[in-house]
């Protein structure tokens, strides 16, 4: 074999590599979507109904964490993004990585403080970012809003997931937002001295340690409730928890939004204008209720019925509670304070 | 046996350029991340947060996490390798069949599986997370033990007894000292391995460096923070090449011995000690690989009904697909490796320079493949010198390939370059004599020597590319599907048990080479005359 010969061998195997389809195009039109979210899991049920309707294929790439960066190293790979954390979009917007979305559809279907004011993106659905308490363990009236779990008589008794997880730092963003820098501090310290274990796992992992005794209240988003109840082998961890509504006498709950946006591209753009526009629609919004158990953002869409009863005992009536809404874009510049804030007090360290 | 210089041995500039091109290559994730790091390493105080908060802690973690991992992985991994290479006894091949099965199990998977099985503090502490490590390097380590101690001959410790030392003294003094490469080896792998996982840590829940390092990436969205903080590990990764180059190079060369003359003189082992090594690595695999194995067999029948069987095919073969093109590319880049440079010229500068060039993939695979992806993913962003020569090509499954093969290059190309070491050189002189082209000797000469190494090297790198997690999430390509992104979509929620028919599937796939590593591991340990029977 001469050197010739072995580069020409290389340099083929590569271009056959290349060549090779991740997957199998079609002659339909292909839409391309960017997701933190799971190709598995909520998100499915919305893009199959949209694809019936639409007759296009909706392509994507589903990765856990890295969107922001993805979207900033490819910023026309995607026609659009959607993400389960809508200030992933409020930084992306912030980074120039998302175009206007022009739809009088939209405008009129979306209440305002649900759209970046630039139309950038929109937030599609929500939910709260509650406590989640031992059936068996905590009465109701001990609880009642997020800067009592500083308090020292939770001490050993809080789980939570990663502090450095985009969940916990958007609630704990928000509490930069809504209490001041100071008392944001003390309140996210006074948690982490709380903390009963190493924080880890997701969401529905706190349930199952309340369940098994190892903490007695957790911090965890709503949906978890209804998602876990319908699991056989999660029903146990859903009926040993309760869900309380915090700081309902006080400023309100933080929510956790989803969102999606257009990115720079230009290819696809009607067809990304009306998926966008079918999510927000009722039956888009009516499918993403059934499918995530979120809240939507349209007035005219109900809460699902396995959520209204969350809270009634605490005098929530069709399952709305109060909100301590806090804009997504004065959450700018939060973020970076609060991660150096987990890292200095150590909140995920070992315990 | 230690190849000699001939005068035709000397390195020329072509082979030295081909050499230094390999070096680059490997070093270019690296270097890249560095390049853009260094700029701005102190801008928002990053590297001085991350120092002076979390990094002591993690690192501290990460250390304690591989110390435990190395442990296990000696007594489960090089003490079965050594014992089936240097004895004969019933149930020999059964122990090495045991040994090299937690092969089949990423520690994502066996991590995952665990927490699903038992809800007991253990399994979600730090001494978990080193058991499962050090189970899944076992095989490694069993491996590179039974290769050491297939090429050791008794001579050295039948001198030294003839010399008056007792038992404890030739342990000491002669079996203890030549297992000093093959124990630096292995500790080698186990503590990249460790420092490279993120996906068991982040399951259990331990907050390692390689944990810390995707929090804050992901945490603050952004990439040059990531970079800066990579600095962090590419230092003591490169020192840590450094360090296995030196030392394969300089040490194992001085004791170059020729395996199957050790093998001929293996001796039976007693029965008693036969069957406490038979009920030891039995013990071992039980947590390693039949615990968990036959957990997921139970959840795969259990959740046969909402398995969706029609997503199954396509997601094998893109796997079969990604991680055959990875071991090909290993192959042919191993394969030039071997025909550019040659056996022998140890002494010139410029020979020595060359054969420890290669060396420096090793800096990929001790870097956490999210740092390697996260460099994949600058280095071809558009606008990017990276993005304008791949073309369409960078959104195709070539990226996960390209990075895949740059950190699982050691695996093919160690044990080719030990084998390209203990080739004569005269073998190619020979052919030559007799008429052979330059080419076609080389290949002649080197081929018997080289295809067993390179096979096992490209055996492991196609194990280890189906298990492939981090490169995938990050550098998927739209519509790209695999077994091991399938895998972590399921377990992210809790639903360990509808992932448990794509790992079994997954480990279908690794039956093949992982039959082929045991054929060559038993075939490494027998007699010549057995060996070339077999081979016939």
């Amino acid at each position: 074999m001469s050197d010739g010969k072995g580069s020409l061998l290389l340099a083929s195997m590569l271009a056959i590599l290349s060549a090779w389809p991740a997957s199998s195009g079609a002659e339909t039109r292909v839409l391309r979507l960017i997701s933190d979210r799971t190709d598995q899991g909520v998100l499915r049920p919305v893009l199959e109904a949209f694809e019936a309707r639409s007759g296009a294929k909706v392509d994507g790439v589903f990765m856990d964490q890295g969107l922001v960066n993805r979207l900033e190293s490819r910023p026309t790979e995607a026609d659009l993004v959607i993400t389960k954390d809508a200030e992933l979009l409020e930084l992306a917007a912030q980074r120039g990585l998302l175009d206007s979305i022009n739809s009088p559809t939209l405008d009129a279907a979306v209440p305002p403080e649900f759209a970046d004011p630039k139309k950038r993106f929109f937030v599609d659905a929500y939910r709260a970012r509650v406590i989640f308490y031992s059936k068996a363990r905590v009465k109701p009236g001990e609880l009642s809003s997020y800067e009592d779990l500083a308090d020292p008589k939770w001490r050993g008794r809080i789980c939570v997931r990663s502090g450095s997880h985009d969940y916990n730092l958007a609630l704990f963003g928000q509490f930069f937002a809504s209490y001041g820098e100071a008392k944001a501090r003390a309140v996210v310290s006074g948690i982490a001295a709380n903390l009963a274990r190493t924080p880890k796992g997701n969401d529905r992992e706190q349930a199952k340690a309340i369940y098994e005794g190892k903490c007695d209240i957790a911090l965890m988003n709503t949906y978890y409730h209804p998602m876990m109840a319908a699991n056989p082998e999660q029903k146990p961890w859903a009926d040993a928890v309760a869900v309380f509504f915090p700081s309902q006498s006080g400023k309100g709950t933080f929510i956790m939004r989803s969102a999606v946006g257009l990115t720079k591209a230009t290819q696809n753009r009607d067809l990304a204008v009306q998926l966008i526009e079918f999510m927000l629609s009722k039956e888009g919004q009516q499918a993403m209720v059934n499918a995530t158990k979120q809240y939507a953002v349209r007035r005219d869409v109900a809460v699902h019925p396995l959520m209204v009863k969350l809270g009634a005992e605490q005098g929530l009536v069709d399952g709305r509670f109060k909100q301590d809404f806090v804009p997504l874009n004065q959450m700018a510049g939060k973020r970076e304070a609060v991660i150096k804030l987990v890292n200095e007090i150590h909140f995920d360290a070992e315990r | 046996m230690r190849s000699t210089l001939t005068p035709s041995a000397e390195l020329r500039p072509g082979r030295l350029a081909f050499a230094l091109a390999l070096g680059l290559l490997a070093l270019l994730p690296s270097a890249y991340l560095l390049a853009t790091a260094l700029p701005i390493l102190f801008e928002g105080g990053w590297l001085a947060h991350f120092a002076g908060t979390v990094l002591p802690g993690q690192a501290w973690t990460s250390a304690r996490v591989a110390a435990g991992a190395s442990a296990v992985a000696l007594a489960a991994g090089a003490l079965p390798g050594v014992l089936v290479a240097r004895y004969e006894f019933r149930g020999r091949g059964l122990v090495a069949v045991l040994s090299l099965l937690p092969l089949l199990l990423a520690p994502y998977v066996s991590a995952g599986t665990w927490l699903g099985l038992s809800s007991a503090d253990f399994f979600a502490s730090r001494h978990a997370l080193a058991l499962e490590l050090g189970l899944a390097c076992a095989p490694y380590l069993y491996l590179v033990f039974h290769i050491a101690a297939a090429r050791m001959p008794r001579a050295f410790a039948e001198l030294a007894a003839a010399l008056g030392c007792g038992p404890w003294q030739r342990l000491l003094r002669v079996h203890l000292p030549a297992y000093g490469v093959p124990l630096a080896a292995g500790l080698l792998i186990v503590w990249a391995q460790v420092l490279g996982d993120y996906a068991a840590a982040e399951r259990i829940g331990i907050e390692t460096l390689s944990v810390g390092l995707h929090n804050l990436w992901f945490a603050s969205q952004s990439s040059a923070v990531a970079a800066i903080v990579s600095c962090v590990l590419i230092v003591p990764a490169l020192a840590m090449v450094a360090l296995a180059a030196w030392a394969s190079t300089a040490i194992i060369n001085q004791h170059p011995i020729p395996a199957a003359a050790a093998a001929a003189g293996r001796r039976r082992l007693a029965p008693l000690a036969a069957s406490g090594l038979l009920a030891w690595s039995l013990l071992c695999s039980l947590p390693g690989f039949w615990i968990p194995e036959l957990a997921l067999v139970r959840w795969a029948v259990q959740r046969w009904s909402r398995t969706r069987f029609a997503d199954i095919p396509g997601d094998l073969l893109s796997s079969l697909l990604t991680a055959g093109a990875t071991a090909a590319l290993v192959g042919a880049i191993c394969l030039a490796t071997a025909m550019l440079l040659r056996a022998g010229a140890q002494r010139h500068w410029s020979a020595r320079l060359s054969e420890r060039l290669p060396w420096l993939f090793l800096a990929n695979y001790f870097l956490p493949s999210l740092v390697l992806a996260l460099a994949f993913v600058m280095m071809s962003r558009d606008g990017s010198l990276g993005a304008a020569l791949l073309g369409p090509a960078r959104d195709s499954r070539l990226l996960i390939v390209l990075a895949a093969a740059l950190r699982l290059m050691p695996f093919a190309m160690l044990p080719m370059l030990d084998a390209l070491r203990r080739t004569p050189p005269a073998l190619e002189e020979t052919a030559r004599a007799f008429g052979a082209g330059p080419w076609r000797a080389r290949l002649l000469a080197y081929a018997g020597h080289l295809w067993p190494a390179l096979l096992l090297g490209c055996a492991l790198v196609f194990m280890e590319a189906l298990k492939e997690l981090d490169l995938s999430l990050t550098l998927q390509p739209f519509g790209y599907s695999a077994s091991s992104l399938k895998i972590y979509a399921f377990s992210r929620h809790q639903n360990m048990d509808r992932a448990a028919i794509w790992v079994l599937l997954t480990q279908a796939l690794m039956l093949l080479p992982l039959g082929l590593l045991w054929l060559r591991a038993r075939r490494l340990g027998m007699p010549p005359h057995l060996e070339e029977s077999i081979q016939s």
